[in-house]
């Protein structure tokens, strides 16, 4: 299931919550549990159970790093948890990334498998290996209790896109919340919020970049080129933050408080600032696990970099045009701590963010087109080394079909929405909280509403081309 | 429990807040659960996805659960109302330019862009895939849909559309069955085939991006037709353009393909079939109703001066159109207007006439297994009160349809049509001139032509296409099949 889903808005959710509200405290987890392996294994019947099991394997593995002192023992049990989690991975999503590229390297030729990776197994094995490690650390206590450890690897808002939700970050949460309604409340606009941006601006963006990324070479321009581009870049952001804001709603509609993934990403003014506000639990994620075990920035800090980048990308998918991806903003990273910083810094602030801008953009590029050829040719179309004309009508036509959406879309890239938030609560001090409370109902009601229409939509495709 | 008067304003406010949302969620979901569930929608003429059927396999395939949810969502209440402000709020994202609205289609098989003849049309390889990216953010979901184009829709299954049946329960002539169009089983949406539409004024047109190298298999095609029939038959081949090649402006004509080029390109490359080119009589009068704004077909009489050319091409005068009878069938809105649900489509419906030949006539319908299904009609005025207008042409796309005629032709000359629904309209004009007309299908023919030709003592064949037809792996492949049968 899905959170952009009429079955999961009208059905899964009220009656969760119902169900949850209505259970006596005891039982909330249960219900929450419940609720989360409903949840996953109705986008995955079979593979349900490959999450209990690991997530088995890692409660065992924390109850027998808990009860021992000896440090080679304790050790085995981070080790095993390691191993299993990666090897997870590694048959799920990277088998035949890996098997692909032995046989190209030593020329055997082994089968490639195409294995359909279970969903959300990128994340939850990441917070699986959190517990492990911080319980190895002794930074997190065991959790003694197997359902709610279950709970925590498979608690259904963040176990699909994220965000990556430590143990520590939630383990006194599991054991006892509480929620007023204006946490209720916030929770519900929070997924408001993000449901919209799914809906009403990630899958049109979506819709145009896979149109303009995909003109046919005798068609396309350079701003067609471009205007495919940006619109991924507009789709992916509100796409990944989108889920986020629902995901960090559904949790706060019951008491959990996740960590923020996305801090309006697009107005940094550099590739360090970028990633400190993109995706940012994973980012932490590789810091904390990855980055400082290996030394950090106090020896070999440049072969840690490349493998944190390396990582970074290849964790976004089993292809080398991620791989290249991470390392294409290793180098800006690079280039800005040796001195780019400094250079934007003595400059208006517009020369740091277009720079910026610019870099995503063609960051993006890479990411999309798997096969890196394709992705150098679009580039080259982008820069006016194609042999195309600057843009044509159909460009025109598309902008103008769609620009007052498209400026809303990019507009909101900055942190508009907060701006309004302040301005409501100083019309809210002046008037009365009954002001408030009206905007938001009524925002929040029409929000659900245009979500409604644009997700009924979705079931139908008129274009096809029937009765010809 | 929560004592409310221990709370402080905000959180009433909150409570109150959370009440009014959870109470219009659940009475969504309550209602969702409750009401009369369509089977059917009118609008769109296709069946809605039902309730799927459990199975080990496909729960554990995931098919179930996806079917559900789709189900779910094609059956969610007030849909259609729904749809509306859906279409409503794209139209309201911008504003037309030049007085034109472009619906561009995502890659996935477009048949205008590329004349792909890989049998699996899937994404061109080198595509960002959802599913790689971590987590399988989207794989299963929404974003999914909207980047490969809504692929998922086409779990409806072939019935005979009911709704087409005469809903009075009047007998057919002949009486007894009722008159259904049976729906070709490659209308059975493999998704593919997603075309650029352009909303221009108060007309809609699908953009042609059809090239030479379907055309030249289409030619091929038609070549063998002439050569294995020799001298037992004449083939003929009249390609009908569509709107798009009249109504555009011209400041945008490069936005489609010229499919006068095209045509004459395939004109070029016949041999021993004779050309029917129709493209300018069109033209000259294309200040006349002959195409619908709101569907991409051509109307009967568009389909009139195609039949003045063919009967010139055959070397007689054609009738007149008021030897016809003209029937008003009814106003509708059309495939275009279901596409793109545009206000500006809305304004004004198109309109169905059928011109009815004089005469007396046998009209046979017989289905894909050439068992008869039943007596038809030339035209069928009872076509008024049914939701498909265009069953008012020879009752529909029946797989072969045998129309004899009872009194004196023009002509003693038999002929076979080779047709898909462009073919439709141009029939009931050609009856007064035949000794008898074999209508076949190309999507559902039962029958070789070679066989059908020596069988029936046929005499001419026209092969009647529209200029995407001529670009469709799919309907060459249809016509290859017929050709070539044993």
């Amino acid at each position: 299931m899905v959170f952009a889903d009429l079955l999961f808005l009208y059905l899964f959710l009220p009656f969760l919550l119902a169900a949850y509200y209505v259970a006596r405290a005891k039982l909330r987890n249960a219900v929450l549990l419940v609720a989360s392996l409903l949840f996953y294994a109705w986008g995955e019947p079979l593979w349900v159970l490959l999450l209990v099991g690991s997530a088995a394997v890692d409660y065992h593995c924390g109850r027998y790093i808990g009860a021992r002192t000896a440090p080679a023992a304790r050790r085995w049990g981070l080790v095993v948890s390691l191993v299993v989690n990666l090897g997870l991975l590694a048959v799920f999503k990277y088998a035949g990334f890996l098997v692909g590229n032995l046989n190209a390297l030593t020329g055997v030729g082994l089968p490639v498998p195409a294995i359909v990776m279970p969903i959300g197994i990128s994340f939850y094995t990441f917070q699986k290996i959190s517990y492990t490690v911080d319980v190895y650390r002794g930074r997190a206590p065991v959790q003694e209790s197997f359902p709610d450890f279950l709970l925590f690897v498979a608690l259904f808002p963040q176990l699909i896109a994220g965000p990556i939700v430590r143990y520590t970050e939630v383990a006194g949460e599991l054991a006892a919340r509480s929620t007023l309604p204006s946490d209720l409340e916030q929770g519900l606009r929070r997924f408001m919020v993000g449901l919209f941006k799914k809906v009403a601006v990630a899958n049109f963006a979506g819709h145009l970049a896979a149109v303009w990324l995909h003109r046919p070479p005798q068609f396309q321009t350079v701003s067609g080129a471009w205007l495919g581009a940006v619109m991924f870049t507009v789709q992916i952001y509100y796409d990944f933050s989108g889920y986020s804001d629902m995901a960090i709603g559904l949790g706060r509609m019951f008491g959990f408080h996740f960590p923020e993934n996305f801090d309006h990403p697009y107005v940094s003014r550099s590739v360090t600032e970028f990633w400190r506000r993109w995706h940012m639990t994973l980012g932490r994620f590789f810091r904390d696990y990855l980055y400082i075990p290996l030394g950090g920035n106090r020896r070999r800090v440049y072969l840690n970099l490349l493998v944190v980048w390396f990582l970074t990308g290849l964790w976004h998918g089993a292809s080398w045009n991620f791989v290249i991806w991470g390392l294409y903003y290793l180098v800006f990273l690079v280039l800005e701590k040796a001195f780019l910083r400094r250079l934007f810094e003595r400059l208006p602030a517009v020369f740091s963010h277009a720079y910026l801008l610019l870099v995503v953009i063609v960051g993006w590029v890479f990411f999309y087109f798997t096969d890196l050829s394709q992705a150098i040719s679009h580039l080259r179309l982008m820069f006016f080394l194609g042999d195309v004309p600057a843009i044509d009508f159909p460009v025109r036509i598309a902008l103008a079909n769609n620009l007052y959406w498209l400026v809303l879309a990019l507009a909101f890239c900055a942190p508009l929405a907060a701006f309004l938030s302040r301005g409501l609560r100083a019309v809210e001090a002046r008037l009365g909280g009954g002001v408030g409370f009206a905007v938001r109902l009524t925002a929040s009601l029409a929000g659900l509403a245009i979500s409604t229409m644009l997700l009924v939509g979705q079931s139908y495709n008129p274009f096809l081309y029937y009765r010809f | 429990m929560l004592r409310l008067k221990a709370l402080p304003a905000d959180e009433i406010r909150s409570l109150a807040f959370v009440a009014v949302f959870t109470t219009v969620l659940a009475a969504g979901g309550l209602l969702s659960l409750v009401h009369d569930k369509p089977a059917f929608s009118p609008l769109e003429k296709r069946r809605l996805a039902p309730v799927p059927a459990l199975s080990a396999g496909a729960w554990a395939s995931g098919r179930f659960t996806r079917g559900l949810s789709i189900h779910y969502a094609d059956t969610f209440p007030f849909r259609d109302d729904l749809l509306g402000w859906h279409h409503r709020f794209d139209e309201w994202k911008g504003f037309r330019y030049d007085d034109m609205k472009v619906y561009f289609q995502a890659p996935g098989g477009s048949v205008a862009e590329d004349d792909d003849w890989d049998e699996d049309d899937e994404e061109t390889g080198g595509a960002f895939n959802w599913g790689a990216l971590a987590g399988g953010l989207v794989r299963h979901g929404t974003a999914a849909r909207a980047t490969s184009g809504e692929r998922r829709l086409a779990q409806t299954t072939v019935k005979p559309d009911p709704r087409a049946a005469d809903a009075q329960g009047k007998g057919t002539p002949g009486g007894g069955n009722p008159v259904v169009r049976e729906v070709p089983p490659e209308d059975n949406r493999k998704v593919e085939k997603l075309q650029n539409v352009v909303v221009y004024g108060d007309a809609a047109f699908y953009i042609y991006g059809g090239s030479t190298k379907s055309a030249d298999r289409y030619a091929a095609v038609l070549n063998k037709a002439a050569s294995t029939l020799g001298a037992r038959a004449k083939v003929y081949s009249l390609m009908v353009p569509t709107a798009v090649e009249y109504y555009l402006p011209a400041k945008y004509r490069s936005f489609s393909n010229s499919q006068r080029d095209l045509m004459r390109h395939v004109f070029g490359r016949l041999q021993s079939v004779t050309a029917v080119d129709v493209h300018q009589t069109l033209a000259s009068h294309k200040d006349e109703y002959l195409y619908y704004r709101t569907d991409h077909h051509w109307t009967s009489l568009g389909a009139f001066y195609a039949y003045e050319e063919f009967a010139r091409t055959l070397g007689y005068k054609a009738n007149p159109l008021s030897a016809y009878q003209e029937i008003v069938i009814g106003k509708f809105w059309g495939t275009m207007y279901a596409a793109t649900r545009s206000s500006a489509l809305a304004r004004h419906s198109d309109t169905v006439t059928a011109y009815k030949p004089a005469g007396r006539y046998t009209v046979k319908n017989f289905d894909s297994a050439g068992r008869p299904a039943g007596d038809g009609a030339i035209v069928l005025e009872a076509a008024k009160n049914m939701s498909d207008k265009f069953v008012a042409f020879i009752t529909g796309d029946h797989p072969y349809i045998r129309i004899v005629n009872d009194g004196t032709p023009r002509r003693a000359k038999k002929l076979l049509v080779l047709k898909e629904s462009f073919g439709n309209p141009f029939v009931p004009f050609l009856a007064p001139d035949f000794q008898e007309i074999h209508v076949a299908d190309i999507r559902t023919f039962p029958y070789g032509l070679l066989d059908f030709v020596t069988s029936h003592g046929i005499h001419e064949v026209l092969i009647i296409n529209n200029m995407f037809s001529v670009c469709d792996p799919d309907r060459i492949r249809n016509l290859k099949r017929i050709v070539e049968h044993e």
